[in-house]
């Protein structure tokens, strides 16, 4: 495999924070793909830190939205009554500066519709959030709508950082920093999520510079082709083991998730440097794979290949929970050679294209 | 019972009927049924009881055993066409000079309702041929469109015409026999017509509350736009020629300012109204005819009023420019908008500056404005936003306060509307105005408690109106604060600024507390001696 694109060695998620704010001055998006445990919730917290620790004039400049932003929402079930279900919102964030007075839930209200069917209602005076869905009131929504709710507000508070003629609560916005934000959401919405996002921030590229990260790779594909034409980077980001990181630049390549996971088992086999939990990427590429065509098995995407059955039983036996990506153990030759035969199998049968990122 | 008893039994009964039959349905699209086939049956009586006025003796006898109007069949007027082939030309003459329209016998409500009684298959076909003849055939000037929402083909009926015909014979027959027992006088219909357009509002799961003000705020802006401008204090005004109302809705509160006006002996000119949402705007035309009222007494113009589609708004020749002795908005609270060069060079913007992309709030207020007559009043409704928000829109309000042209700022309770807890407050706009001060008003405590929603209840109305009416300064709740002071503020007019609520700490009077306490002692003593003296007499150990 040839060595095509460059890779850049930080020691420190500071320093990558760094290189991404340097990349924005003349950029307007970068989108980060990185597998979960890289550390993308620490950047984006050293990404905003940078101004704000700064010596000379400290400010924050940088509105995100990671899993801290959720928390800026939390239950009140009336457990004693089970009757005033509500959310309460954290008054004190910076994230609500502009609600009471821009009269957000029309414009909160135009993004959920699209993806949700409850009506919400914001208590400004004691800052909670009820919801209703037609004449049942207070109602409690599932995890996945209430995530789906939090992320309207951000769009809609997105919306207004855009719109900001400089006079508005959110003008000390410079960097909007996504960070995975369709956990808990289905396929449908995720795609939805990001093209609405895609939308809303290429109408303000000219205004915020905005940094996303994400493990999802069906969010990252689409995000990364509506905003392809734009100019940008992208990089995967890797932990380095105790060295630190790496950022390797995706450019100009169509980024699949299971495209880059089957690359990376295709030059472990080639390497010999098969670890055990390989089998367990194996497998969740065919489980997917199967699961496309429609099958009711993983194992039926090898079915006619030789030794068909034999695979099927040794990725049943040999992928299991307790091979950790952090501590990678070696597997023994017989398996190995197992491993190879099924992958080749597997290539040789779908003929993917793949691209040659991963050196 | 009373006419405001009857309209709610009415709506009520309505309602429940809406309950019933949605089904699938969701309130939105039922709405738009319901208040159609009202419609039609308002039309209908209306049209029957001037056509027996007009035929007089010659209206044939009904030959129905059926008491109750919403079932007579045949309609007396089916006979009568029967009868008098060659006068039918004659008499839709003389019934569009008396009440400007014209139905067809077949389409009348009751030949619909018996149609649906009998489960006829015939019904899908004769809706859809009479509402396309009360758009085009009934009246003199233009419906079209007026039931361009109500879809009788669409698969939320059902999935055949079969289907859909059975459905509707369902929902017809039972809001005729829900509704055959009311009065058919245009009051109680329309009213029930409004109060089911509230409910409506408030049960949608949808943000549907934006099209309907709630009446009670409705009626404070009603009450303060007929009130003498210069001079409010002497009372309200006997005629206004034209009313305004740029983001009608469904016209309830251009109703409401002309109801105000009649109770108190005044009379409206005409009534103007603009709306962008088609299907609102549909409801606003049936509304204001359900409420007795001519086609030609009002104009109801589907637009957009930010892009000031209206052409009798975009006169170019100011010797015509069309100007409004009242002007009433409840406009959609900080709606996104497109602002551009065209528009910052526009009329109505130009002199005082062009609202953010992020609140149209204020170009809706200069949108109004523009149109308001030197002898006008305008009363609209915003959120607080506008009251201090910076940039444009410090720069748009300084100007109208440079210009005197802000009267009064009343901050009205939170929760008040279905769609929004927000705040909001109502500005009081005049283009000359006596006074060079502005009266506020905060009346944010004044309100009826409510599950999901606040209420205003009559004294909390009157004493805002009456507030404005004799500007009164009341402590904790109105102030005319001077321009200077306004000044000093940096022209913000966030009215706790200017009309603290919160209590003023309480004086202690330290002498007055004093005397309490020895008068207390005093007292103990007495009674302890008292006491004593008992307990002495039966041996028992005394108090100490």
């Amino acid at each position: 495999m040839t060595i095509k694109k460059k890779l850049y060695k930080y020691k420190t998620l500071k320093n990558v924070a760094v290189r991404l704010r340097d990349d924005l001055n003349n950029h307007h998006f970068i989108l980060l793909y990185a597998y979960n445990g890289t550390g993308k919730t620490r950047l984006s917290m050293q990404f905003k830190d940078i101004s704000k620790k700064r010596k000379k004039n400290p400010i924050s400049d940088t509105l995100y939205y990671n899993a801290y932003t959720e928390d800026l929402f939390h239950w009140n079930n009336d457990l004693e009554n089970d009757i005033q279900r509500h959310l309460i919102i954290n008054k004190e964030s910076r994230f609500f500066k502009g609600f009471k007075e821009l009269a957000l839930e029309e414009k909160i209200f135009s993004f959920l519709e699209r993806y949700a069917d409850f009506d919400f209602r914001i208590d400004y005076e004691n800052w909670t959030i009820t919801f209703n869905k037609g004449e049942q009131a207070n109602i409690k929504v599932s995890r996945g709508e209430e995530n789906i709710f939090i992320w309207c507000i951000f769009l809609a508070i997105t919306e207004l950082v855009i719109d900001d003629d400089g006079n508005g609560p959110y003008n000390w916005v410079k960097y909007i920093y996504i960070d995975d934000p369709i956990s808990s959401l289905d396929d449908n919405n995720a795609i939805g999520v990001a093209s609405d996002l895609a939308k809303l921030l290429k109408k303000g590229k000219d205004k915020v510079k905005v940094v996303i990260s994400s493990h999802h790779s069906l969010f990252y594909n689409v995000m990364y082709n509506e905003l392809k034409k734009i100019k940008h980077k992208s990089h995967f980001l890797h932990k380095n083991g105790v060295d630190g990181y790496v950022l390797m630049s995706t450019n100009e390549t169509p980024f699949f998730h299971h495209v880059a996971l089957l690359s990376e088992l295709k030059r472990a086999s080639e390497n010999n440097m098969v670890n055990t939990y390989h089998f367990n990427m194996l497998r969740s590429i065919l489980e997917k794979t199967s699961t496309f065509f429609g099958y009711d098995d993983f194992s039926d995407c090898i079915s006619g290949v030789e030794d068909e059955v034999l695979f099927s039983r040794a990725l049943n036996l040999l992928s299991h929970g307790k091979y950790s990506i952090y501590q990678p153990v070696i597997m023994n030759e017989d398996n190995k050679e197992l491993f190879d035969k099924i992958l080749t199998a597997f290539l040789d049968k779908y003929e993917f294209q793949l691209p040659e990122v991963f050196a | 019972m009373t006419q405001k008893e009857q309209y709610k039994k009415l709506g009520d009964a309505l309602w429940d009927i809406a309950n019933d039959l949605r089904g699938a349905m969701n309130a939105d699209d039922f709405r738009d049924y319901m208040l159609s086939f009202l419609f039609l049956r308002y039309l209908s009586f209306n049209y029957e009881e001037a056509a027996k006025k007009e035929l007089g003796k010659d209206y044939p006898k009904s030959s129905s055993m059926e008491g109750r109007a919403d079932f007579v069949v045949p309609p007396p007027l089916e006979i009568w066409y029967d009868e008098n082939q060659e006068d039918i030309e004659e008499f839709e003459k003389q019934m569009r000079r008396k009440v400007h329209y014209v139905i067809k016998p077949k389409y009348l409500w009751s030949n619909v309702t018996e149609l649906a009684r009998t489960q006829n298959g015939d019904l899908l076909e004769t809706l859809q041929k009479g509402f396309r003849y009360i758009e085009n055939d009934s009246f003199e000037s233009s419906f079209k469109g007026l039931f361009s929402e109500i879809n009788l083909n669409s698969e939320k009926l059902g999935k055949t015409p079969k289907e859909r015909n059975d459905k509707l014979c369902k929902v017809i027959t039972k809001i005729a026999e829900g509704i055959a027992d009311f009065s058919t006088d245009t009051d109680t219909l329309g009213d029930a017509y409004e109060y089911l357009i509230g409910k409506f509002a408030a049960g949608s799961g949808k943000k549907a509350g934006e099209f309907y003000t709630p009446q009670q705020i409705s009626t404070i802006l009603s009450r303060i736009v007929i009130l003498d401008t210069q001079d409010p204090v002497r009372g309200p005004k006997s005629k206004l020629d034209k009313v305004l109302d740029f983001a009608c809705g469904s016209g309830s509160l251009l109703l409401n300012v002309k109801k105000q006006l009649r109770d108190n002996k005044g009379t409206i000119g005409k009534i103007y109204g603009q709306e962008k949402n088609v299907t609102t705007y549909n409801l606003a035309r049936m509304n204001m005819l359900l409420h007795g009222m001519k086609d030609t007494e009002f104009e109801i113009f589907h637009g957009d009023t930010l892009l000031n589609q209206w052409d009798i708004l975009n006169e170019m020749n100011p010797s015509k420019k069309i100007e409004f002795d009242a002007i009433v908005a409840n406009p959609p609270f900080s709606l996104r908008w497109e602002p551009n060069d065209t528009l910052a060079e526009d009329f109505r913007f130009k002199s005082h500056g062009l609202a953010p992309k992020s609140a149209a709030d204020f170009a809706f207020l200069l949108h109004g404005f523009h149109f308001l007559a030197k002898e006008g009043t305008m009363a609209i409704i915003l959120p607080h936003g506008v009251l201090f928000r910076g940039g444009a829109e410090e720069r748009i309000r300084t100007k109208l306060l440079k210009d005197n042209n802000i009267d009064t700022v009343i901050g009205l309770p939170s929760n008040l509307f279905y769609s929004t807890g927000i705040p909001v407050c109502i500005l009081v706009l005049k283009k000359c105005k006596k006074e060079d001060d502005v009266l506020f008003i905060n009346a944010s405590e004044y309100y009826e408690k409510g599950k999901r929603q606040n209420s205003l209840e009559d004294k909390h109305i009157n004493k805002i109106v009456e507030t404005y009416q004799f500007r009164n300064e009341i402590e904790r709740y109105s102030r005319k604060v001077s321009m200077e002071e306004i000044e000093k503020n940096g022209y913000n007019l966030n009215i706790s600024r200017y009309v603290s609520i919160s209590e003023d700490e309480v004086q202690i009077d330290l002498k007055e507390v004093n005397e309490k306490l020895t008068s207390i002692n005093e007292k103990i003593k007495t009674n302890t001696d008292k006491h004593n003296e008992f307990l002495k007499e039966l041996g028992l150990p005394l108090i100490i």
